[in-house]
């Protein structure tokens, strides 16, 4: 054949060599020969794989050690990061008894993770302890006010806390206004079922002082049970209608071995309802399940990163472990750590 | 005009080059500036508003490259530095490509946050870019690195103003009497939204009756005598008391119902009068609720401090981020000259300030 194409045939030989060594390494990627779940490629660079890890410092303080799994120790918000996770969740406490998850402590986690390259979602309780579901009570110091004094209060103490944050060089990528507040939160003035049109209130001042800081901050209204659509209707009509504003949807989902799957579907189908039906954003706040079981919880992870990836747009914006790195702690049974203080085989759902 | 070629390519360049290696020589950098072709900023003048902020330009730096005389990757880093502190603790942006860098409103405030520009008032700055060779070997290079002019930028950050909670004074000594107001000198707060409050009040006479008002007007809570000259009730009918004429640090715990008075008289004390106790007192105007000293002459580059009472027992100086802290350390002077200094105290805690002009 001509020089030239020859010249041409052989430069395309090495490139078409390439291209089929790298399509084989591909198309070999995707096979799960040995049948272990595995999460699809990364098609959303953004999506958040996160974790809560507030417990780390009173961990750190009482000696705790942290493990990778070939049993060396290492410095646990860096160890996260190895196995996948780009985005820490740290709760906010006003006075807490004992201080931690107070002011000081969580610029202190925060800036630790910022250092780290790692996104941070702020998640205030506005309480002196854990906000849940079943409790919302104010913080001592702020009992005697009334609501308008409260309702400020809120704005300037959200303000106050991410501004020491700025001035550590730390920006927030999303802040939660209230902790599982299926109820409202900041009881009882703040109950919703009293009185959406104050938790309204609340949740926008916690949403103004968010938007002075940096308004590329987005906000999350957050409440467990993520597999409960008629509860998320419920609150989000009633934040709508009494002109609330708030950026994402924020839930749990806490299963057990026999109800994962279903929760999941349950989960997937409140995501996409959330979105039709209000125009915003969703995210898996806080998940968990026997840290005793880790097959069964890589199961549901690898199952609920999938659905949440599925949703469209890229809408569903990440899935957060609570306290994975809870072992030997405190009775809690739902971390992602065995007893030597190594990531169970759970953890390899955040891998990819 | 040179490329500036990336690492990869750099990398691959120098081990294609190695055949030529005895002609490239790498020679001291210099940039290629004119007088109209430096570093420059796109605004040297730049007031800030969180409006929008992550998604307006606040500004663009551009420089020119350098000339190392041979084909090799730059490195260019911009330091930004507040002004007087000769870059020594900069914050810098790297770059291996390109010839600029902008920053969003969002960004460029922030980062002015952590250079402890205070929110509000215009401050200055200064940027350079400095040119590194760097060699993929490691070994150090031959070329020294080389620094840009500089830059310097009249930059205001946005204020963010926090709302503490705060107690109001209702006293026989201040005008109108018996009537909490929300005005500097009436008021303590808590900075950590607890039950802890702190302020300044002063207080003229040989005996001063007064109570601390949890809402400017009579409806909320009212704190009045407890048991003791240090205890509070919040239901009692007596007054709070304070024996003789004082400017005092008042503290209140509202859970303890505990306060207590430390008496306080302000003076400046630094390298400019040996660090002296007693030279320069301030003078406190009740009417403006500050303490001022005039005619103070201060070098730039040395320390002071304010101080309260003869043991140092209180005294502000300044925490990390530039602002008046209890006990902080030392004040650095920004400016060589005469000046009226300032202290203000009366806005309640987290509120203090001071100012040099």
């Amino acid at each position: 054949m001509p020089s030239g194409l020859a010249k041409f045939a052989a430069g395309f030989v090495p490139i078409f060599a390439t291209g089929l060594l790298l399509g084989a390494l591909f198309f070999g990627c995707k096979k799960s020969g040995s049948g272990l779940p595995v999460t699809q490629p990364v098609s959303n660079p953004s999506f958040a794989k996160g974790a809560d890890i507030s417990w780390l410092t009173q961990m750190e303080a009482s000696g705790y050690k942290f493990y990778n799994s070939a049993g060396t120790a290492m410095d646990c918000i860096q160890l996260m990061q190895s196995l996948g996770i780009n985005s820490i969740r740290l709760r906010v406490w006003v006075n807490p008894a004992g201080g931690w998850n107070n002011n000081a402590d969580v610029v202190a986690k925060a800036v630790r993770a910022k250092k780290l390259g790692m996104r941070i979602l702020l998640d205030f309780h506005y309480s002196d302890t854990w906000a849940d579901p079943g409790h919302q009570a104010k913080p001592s110091a702020w009992v005697g006010y009334d609501f308008a004094t409260l309702n400020n209060t809120v704005y300037s103490y959200t303000l106050s806390v991410l501004d020491t944050l700025r001035t550590n060089g730390v920006v927030p990528s999303w802040v939660q206004i209230g902790n599982e507040t299926n109820d409202g939160m900041l009881w009882e003035d703040g109950r919703a079922s009293t009185s959406m049109a104050n938790f309204a209130t609340l949740v926008s001042s916690g949403y103004r002082a968010v938007k002075s800081i940096n308004d590329s901050i987005k906000v999350i209204v957050h409440l467990s049970n993520g597999y409960d659509n008629s509860l998320f209707r419920w609150m989000f009509d009633g934040l709508k209608s009494n002109g609330a504003s708030w950026d994402i949807i924020g839930m749990s989902l806490y299963p057990s071995a026999a109800n994962w799957q279903s929760y999941n579907s349950l989960c997937l189908a409140n995501m996409n309802d959330m979105i039709a039906r209000y125009n915003k954003q969703v995210m898996v706040c806080e998940v968990g399940m026997p840290a005793d079981d880790p097959s069964t919880c890589q199961s549901f992870l690898v199952d609920l990163i999938n659905k949440t990836r599925s949703v469209a747009n890229n809408n569903g914006l990440g899935v957060f472990y609570w306290e994975p790195e809870a072992y030997n702690w405190q009775g809690y049974g739902l971390g992602a750590f065995d007893n030597t203080g190594k990531p169970t085989i759970a953890m390899n759902a955040f891998a990819n | 005009m040179k490329q500036i070629a990336i690492i990869i390519i750099a990398f691959l360049s120098l081990t294609a080059c190695k055949k030529d290696e005895q002609q490239a020589v790498l020679k001291q950098g210099t940039f290629l500036t004119t007088a109209s072709s430096g570093l420059t900023a796109s605004s040297t003048t730049l007031v800030l508003d969180s409006t929008n902020a992550a998604n307006k330009q606040a500004l663009t730096f551009t420089w020119p490259a350098v000339n190392f005389n041979t084909q090799v990757a730059v490195t260019y880093t911009l330091q930004i530095d507040t002004i007087n502190n000769n870059f020594a603790k900069p914050v810098t942006v790297t770059l291996v490509n390109g010839l600029s860098t902008s920053y969003t409103v969002a960004d460029f405030d922030a980062l002015l946050a952590t250079l402890r520009l205070t929110p509000g008032v215009a401050g200055q700055v200064q940027a350079r870019v400095k040119a590194d060779v760097l060699q993929s070997t490691g070994v150090t290079s031959t070329a020294s690195t080389v620094y840009s002019n500089i830059v310097t930028l009249t930059v205001t950050p946005y204020k963010i103003v926090i709302i503490y909670p705060k107690l109001y004074v209702a006293a026989d000594f201040l005008s109108p009497t018996w009537t909490p107001i929300n005005q500097p000198g009436w008021i303590l707060a808590s900075v950590n939204f607890d039950n802890n409050y702190e302020g300044y009040i002063n207080f003229p006479n040989a005996g001063n009756n007064f109570k601390l008002c949890s809402v400017p007007s009579w409806n909320g809570i009212n704190y009045g005598w407890g048991t003791s000259a240090t205890t509070m009730s919040p239901t009692g009918t007596g007054n709070l008391y304070f024996g003789g004429a004082a400017y005092c640090r008042v503290s209140a715990d509202v859970k303890g119902l505990s306060i207590s008075y430390t008496p306080t008289s302000w003076g400046l004390s630094g390298d400019f009068n040996g660090w002296s106790k007693t030279a320069n007192p301030m003078t406190f105007n009740p009417t403006t609720n500050q303490w001022t000293a005039t005619g103070i002459s201060l070098t730039a580059g040395t320390n002071f401090k304010f101080l309260g009472d003869p043991n140092w027992n209180s005294n502000y100086g300044v925490d990390a981020k530039g602002n008046l802290a209890f006990n902080g350390g030392n004040i650095v002077v920004a400016n060589t000259g005469t000046f009226t200094v300032t202290l203000d105290l009366s806005g309640g805690a987290g509120n203090y300030s001071y100012s040099v002009k």
